[in-house]
């Protein structure tokens, strides 16, 4: 560091206009330090020094050399010649200054880790000042566009080190000027501006935003865009908001980050390795694959799996919500983009190595309770005689399930006397605890590497994550490894090449379900799983067939190989018009191994018995290979205060799909399984497929003076999936902005309102994302016809679908409103967007023709829907003293209503023009009968019979709201609904999120909340997860929450009177009483981080480290606790069967060297 | 200026090559599934397309067999309830999934039937497969005469702006006419059962059901027309 004197009028500058004095570099050095640790240093630092008869400026290299300390000193008042001797041992600053300056008229002063030496004013010091007024000065006030004065920008006499700092009003003095001085002003964030001084006295500045200020451009398609002129909806998310939290992926590290953009559970719940569901602003279209809206993920340019990518590399993350700004990638993007990226080194910079590692221990969270022996068989019995149906348990177990209960007897089964059978359903175990572990290890490490040289950079990171399923008995797990590689070399001044290398590999395994079911039912059965069962044999050994099949049985294991390399170069030959080239590869492996075991269950007896006839062995292998060629070339360009920007481009891209998979039955090594090693029926098929796009695009750009903005995007587009005629599309926007802030008028308003912008956008999309060959009637060919002949099933091929010759896009087309806007000095920000998107040409049913044609006619594009919604983002930033803090709040909706559909009849059980997607359509109910008197008095004059034809007390009393004397759903259509209504909508309303943070002295600590404000669910009547008792009994289960049954002892209950059979559903149609609040909200992370003060780190050669703790899920708010998780309400077999979420206690580190 | 013509055309260059060979790269076709006009080519092609209307014929299946074909007739007595058919009280479910108006084998069959000349194969060579698809087309309509009475006769693939499908249902005799050419047709072109192989359509077997055919729609003339 370059030692820098205070020339001045004596006057000893305050600590924050010292610090103003250094280069920007330094400056930002030195801010670091000084948050990293405060003013303990000067006590806590102990210096050993032994120098005699030595220049005073040696003694200061010495010290600051040894240590962080630094002088500051006016030379011609402070002789740096002056001999002076020093022998000190371990003894603070103040001790070695004080010997040093003993006897001299100089003192000193200690700012943290800056030491100040002046004399103490006597005559001949004041003469020195006096004298130096007499020297060259200049002062003057430095101010940013808006004219407000800016403190803290250095400005330094170029070709030597001399300097000061504005001060809090933006005014500075420098004197001592040589002939001829040019002063450099700089300041972060701003561009450096040189004045030579001549003749003036007072120089007033302007500066003017760096337009490569960190926070002030973002990623965009194809390029950046400073956010002041973003015209579009476009959210960002810095790499640091990740960084900091213990999550696995980037989606987690998402959810509620960004208002719109929905990240949810899928069917997979919290299974290590599941992936989420993503969309963005709502549901998209009603045709199959693209229900969900999934937003087109591109990383580095490249589009990407999210689970692909480690949260650790993300430097930001871009998500483009409305048609405006992701027009510009056309059909692949429909429903938004989110561009991700990942971190690259810095040219020059110093190279860094830094480790980041957790451990956290993931537990279930809101299972259900598992209810007693005794209160389950009471309830199936209650349930059975209620249905005069036989008792499912006979008094003699009854009497046996108390006894046990009670623990008046231990064993589980007992052998029939003289019969050689065993009998036993009187246990009393709870299947929920006993199939989930307390506990499962999650682990995840990552080293990273930067640096670079003058011309060169690179960033290099691997990453492992490991985490252990939560089944007890269960064989699952995920591991994920990273490694990401990012080059770039400036080969001339108008030359860059760049190399990218991805590659990550995800290796999940699965229990692979019981006998010929696959994984999905194991949760079925897991919910479904009755106390009474005995759990082990009277030998010992485990004999529940669920928990050995989950030990025993066999897996299903996914390997994941994803490698991409991207090559490309920009050229800028003239400043302001850059070129773009870059060559994507990717290779996308998948192998599934699927093994399904035969396995032993323990006989009572002491033998055993076989799960099923033959194992089973199956390996998939997928390669896909992409190929992506992208080139654009654009030009910046301002006259004046008109600011232009011109962007051309073209891409294309092929994927070949390729998937080869063989079975055959019965291993004759199962426990090192091979299709070589298996004996049995043997099957073998494989799936080839392509695609490709091509694609020209163009956008435009145009503002004046940063306060009129306007920008038109568009792409022309063609995909194979469509046939040659209706191939190509024509996907334009345009969008305008209002900078308002940058308006004269606005001046008097600014410093309460400091920026506001208006924007708005118009631009349409087309969907690519259909099924391939879409327009080809092609003949399918099979095997194994169900039929013999000659010994063999034959081979055979089938007739084409009929196919549309007009099949074309989808087209989404999205009018959006936006206003952001920033008050109090930038402290509050907030930014709003209204939309509304509608989805044309969609996919739908075509007009029924007569059963002549013989044929399915082909989907048409003839259905529409229209989304409207809006998104808001809120946030608060400020310091007070040492402590820094910040909340962030988001709060987003959207409603979906088909505008067209072809359901002529308006049946509800199709969509309905005019239906608003979610809408639960049901029964208006008021009570339970309390008598059976009142139930046939009320039947009586209300005819229930269309559920069934008995009402007693404990039954549900449904109201006529049609005065049809007769509880009916008419013909089922929106004309004719009988006494149906909407009674509520099951899509998630006011999705919010809410970040808050703190830095005090290193500590930072941080929460996320997120949540759904509104959402009313109802679960259909053979959902034992929710209801317990269903129409039979093996499809039955009981919790403690269903336990509130009505009875004639529990006349005030919840749930209807069971009955164990077809009768159950009359109680449970879809029905007011019975609908519940989805609602909730979720603490889904706290971090308490410490940072160590770089000073005791340093000793070790550690650059910095900080340490935290972590919860994830720690808390949730919601009606349905204890019940139903309101995330993870269902898997693909119903409510309450799928794996649960897990909160998740971990601690962390982040080590940089 | 010679390192902007260098960039200018490089940028060019690349773009002129790519698009001078893209002609192609947006016409691909199926890679697993023949294309419904390379299809029509070879024996092999027809013979795999004919097989697949075996799996039509009786045979041993869950709900196919003993009680349950003969639960729509007076010889089974039911436990729960009558079957609709029994009672009479039975309405055309309005798909063919259901059990409604279902052409669809009728489709595939005159499918085979419009393209098999394409492949331009001797008819001698072709015999059993045209003479199979013939068959089938006969039992297909048999059943749907059966189980419908009148019903539309096409005998070629209808498309969705075929007037066709839009005609009223051809009185049963004329379909059962039809019945009988395809029959005859399938028994002069199908091999004896000796030389057949085992289980496949021999012309004993059309003939078979050539008068099956007879004996059933000869009845319900004489009874009910």
């Amino acid at each position: 560091m370059k030692k820098i004197r205070i020339d001045g009028d004596g006057r000893i500058p305050h600590l924050t206009k010292l610090l103003k004095v250094m280069k920007v570099t330094c400056l930002l050095l030195m801010i670091a330090l000084v948050q990293v640790s405060a003013s303990t240093y000067s006590q806590s630092t102990k210096l050993t020094l032994n120098l005699r008869n030595v220049a005073l400026s040696e003694v200061f290299e010495e010290i600051e050399r040894t240590s962080e300390f630094r002088f500051f000193y006016d030379s011609q008042e402070i002789d740096p010649l002056t001999e002076v001797s020093v022998k000190t041992k371990d003894s603070n600053i103040e001790k070695i200054l004080n010997d040093v300056f003993y006897n001299s008229d100089v003192i000193y002063e200690i700012i943290d880790r800056y030491i100040v030496l002046k004399k103490s004013g006597d005559a001949n010091s004041r003469e020195k000042v006096f004298l130096r007024q007499q020297q060259k000065s200049v002062s003057g006030t430095v101010t940013d566009k808006a004219g407000e004065p800016l403190p803290g920008v250095s400005i330094i006499i170029k070709g030597t080190t001399n300097g000061t700092v504005t001060n809090m009003d933006g005014n500075y003095t420098i004197a001592n000027l040589p002939d001829g001085a040019t002063l450099q002003y700089s300041f972060v964030g701003m561009l450096t501006q040189e004045i030579t001084v001549g003749t003036q006295n007072e120089i007033n500045v302007t500066m003017a935003i760096d337009a490569i200020g960190i926070e002030e451009v973002v990623a965009v398609g194809y390029g950046t865009q400073k956010k002041i002129n973003l015209t579009g909806a476009v959210e960002t998310v810095s790499g640091e908001s990740i960084k900091d939290r213990a999550v696995p992926n980037v989606a987690k590290a998402l959810q509620g980050a960004v208002p719109n953009l929905n990240i949810t559970v899928t069917s997979a719940g919290g299974e290590p390795g599941a992936g989420q569901n993503f969309n963005i602003r709502g549901i998209g279209s009603l045709d199959g694959n693209n229900i969900s809206g999934s937003p087109y993920v591109v990383v580095d340019g490249v589009p990407m799996d999210i689970n692909n990518v480690n949260p650790n590399d993300v430097a930001s993350i871009t998500v483009l919500k409305d048609a405006a700004s992701s027009a510009i990638y056309g059909s692949r993007a429909p429903y938004g983009v989110i561009l991700i990226t990942t971190k690259t080194g810095k040219k020059g910079a110093k190279s860094e190595i830094s480790y980041s590692t957790y451990y956290g221990l993931a537990s279930p969270i809101n299972q259900p309770d598992m209810t007693s022996s005794v209160n389950w068989a009471k309830s199936a019995n209650y349930a059975a005689d209620n249905a005069g149906a036989s008792r499912p348990y006979t008094d003699e177990q009854l009497n046996l399930i108390e006894q046990y209960y009670n623990g008046d007897i231990t064993y589980e089964l007992e052998e029939v006397p003289g019969e050689n059978k065993w009998f036993g359903d009187h246990s009393n175990n709870n299947y929920i605890d006993l199939y989930y572990d307390d506990y499962a290890l999650a682990q995840k490490h990552d080293i990273q590497m930067s640096g670079g040289s003058e011309n060169s950079s690179y960033f290099a990171s691997v990453g492992y994550f490991d985490q252990d399923g939560g089944l007890r008995e269960g064989k699952e797990g995920y591991q994920s490894y990273n490694l990401n590689l990012n080059l770039t070399t400036e080969v001339s001044d108008w030359m860059t090449v760049f190399a990218r290398a991805k590659y990550n590999r995800r290796v999940q395994t699965y229990n692979q379900g019981f006998g010929d079911y696959n994984r999905e039912v194991l949760f079925h059965s897991l919910t479904l799983s009755k106390p009474t069962t005995p759990l082990y044999a009277p030998d010992g050994r485990l004999f529940n067939s669920r928990l050995i099949g989950l030990r025993d049985g066999g897996v299903l294991r996914t390997e994941r190989n994803d490698l991409m390399a991207t090559i490309g170069g920009i050229f800028e030959p003239v400043k302001g018009w850059v070129t773009k080239v870059n060559y994507n590869w990717n290779s996308n492996s998948y192998l599934d191994v699927d093994q399904k075991r035969v396995f032993d269950i323990p006989t009572p007896d002491g033998g055993y018995q076989i799960s099923t006839e033959s194992g089973f062995f199956k390996e998939t292998l997928r390669n896909n290979t992409y190929h992506m060629f992208n080139a654009t070339t654009s030009y910046l360009k301002s006259i004046d205060n008109h600011n232009f920007y011109l962007l051309a481009g073209y891409e294309q891209e092929v994927m070949n799909l390729f998937e080869l998979f063989g079975s055959k039955k019965d291993q004759l090594l199962p426990d090192y399984p091979s299709i070589s090693t298996s004996t049995g029926d043997e099957t073998l098929d494989d799936n080839i497929s392509h695609w490709a796009t091509q694609g020209v695009f163009g956008r435009f750009t145009y503002n004046f003076n940063e306060k009129y903005l306007f920008e038109i995007n568009a792409r022309y587009d063609g995909s194979s999936r469509f046939e040659e005629k209706s191939r190509w599309g024509l996907f334009p926007s345009a969008a305008v902005g209002y900078n308002i802030h940058n308006e004269n008028f606005w001046q008097a308003i600014k410093p309460y309102v400091n920026t506001i912008k208006l924007r708005a956008s118009y631009g349409s999309l087309g969907n690519h994302n259909v099924a391939n060959y879409l327009y080809i009637a092609s003949i399918p060919v099979k095997t194994k016809l169900d039929w013999i002949q000659n010994g063999t099933r034959p081979m055979y091929a089938t007739s084409p679908n009929l196919i549309s010759n007009s099949l074309t896009w989808e087209t989404s087309t999205t009018l959006n409103f936006g206003a952001d806007a920033s008050f109090l000095k930038n402290r509050l920000s907030a930014s709003f967007d209204i939309w509304q998107r509608n989805t044309t040409e969609m996919f739908g049913p075509a007009e029924a023709l007569p059963a002549g044609l013989g044929v399915v006619p082909p989907k048409a594009n003839n259905a529409e829907l229209e989304t409207k919604g809006f998104d808001l983002v809120v946030a608060w930033r400020d310091k007070i003293g040492e402590v820094s803090y910040n909340i962030r709040a988001t709060l987003a909706d959207n409603v979906s209503t088909v505008t067209k559909y072809n359901n002529p009849t308006g049946i509800l059980s199709n969509w309905y023009e005019g239906e608003h997607i979610g809408d639960i359509w049901g029964y208006t109910s008021e009570k339970l009968f309390e008598t059976d008197e009142e139930a046939a008095a009320y039947t009586a004059e209300i005819d229930q019979s269309k559920f069934y034809n008995r009402w007693l007390a404990g039954d549900v009393k449904y109201v006529d709201l049609d005065d049809s004397k007769k509880i009916d759903n008419g013909s089922n259509t929106v004309d004719d609904h009988g006494d149906l209504r909407i009674i509520g909508n099951n899509r998630p309303r006011y999705m919010f999120g809410l970040n808050a943070g703190l830095d005090w002295k290193g500590f930072d600590l941080n929460m996320f909340w997120q949540g759904v404000g509104k959402r009313d669910l109802y679960f259909e009547g053979g959902q034992a997860g929710f209801w317990g008792i269903t129409t039979n009994f093996q499809q039955s289960t009981a919790f403690k929450h269903t336990e509130d049954y009505w009875t004639e002892d529990n006349t005030d209950a919840y749930y209807p009177k069971p009955y164990l059979s077809d009768e159950n559903d009359k109680n449970r149609q879809p029905q007011t009483m019975y609908m519940r609040n989805g609602a909730y909200a979720r603490l889904k992370s706290v971090t308490l981080g410490y940072t160590i003060p770089a000073l005791i780190v340093s000793k070790v050669k550690i650059s910095g480290v900080r340490i935290y703790v972590s919860g994830e899920n720690l808390l949730t708010i919601s009606s349905l606790n204890g019940i139903i998780d309101p995330e993870a309400i269902s898997g693909s077999w119903g409510i309450n069967k799928v794996y649960p979420l897990q909160r998740t206690i971990s601690i962390g580190a982040n080590i940089s060297f | 200026m010679k390192r902007y013509t260098i960039i200018i055309s490089c940028f060019f260059a690349v773009l002129l090559t790519l698009s001078s060979c893209d002609e192609d790269i947006l016409n691909r076709m199926p890679l697993d599934e023949m294309n419904d006009q390379a299809f029509w080519t070879s024996l092999d092609n027809l013979e795999l397309y004919s097989k697949q209307f075996y799996s039509n014929l009786p045979k041993y299946d869950t709900y196919d067999i003993g009680d349950h074909k003969d639960s729509h007739s007076d010889n089974v007595y039911a436990i729960l309830d009558f079957s609709e058919i029994l009672k009479g009280t039975r309405v055309v479910p309005p798909s063919p999934s259901e059990g409604g108006w279902d052409y669809s084998n009728i489709r595939d069959v005159n499918y085979f039937l419009d393209n098999y000349e394409k492949a331009g194969l001797d008819i001698e060579l072709i015999k059993q497969q045209v003479g199979e698809v013939y068959f089938f087309r006969a039992y297909f309509y048999f059943n749907l005469v059966k189980r419908f009475g009148d019903v539309q006769w096409f005998d070629k693939v209808q498309d969705i702006d075929s007037e066709g499908i839009y005609k009223p249902r051809d009185p049963r005799h004329i379909v059962i006419n039809h019945v009988i050419e395809d029959l005859d047709i399938a028994a002069e072109y199908l091999g004896s059962g000796k030389l057949a192989g085992g289980n496949q359509l021999s012309s004993e077997v059309a003939l078979l059901f050539k008068s099956r055919v007879c004996l059933y729609e000869g009845t319900w003339e004489k009874y009910h027309a």
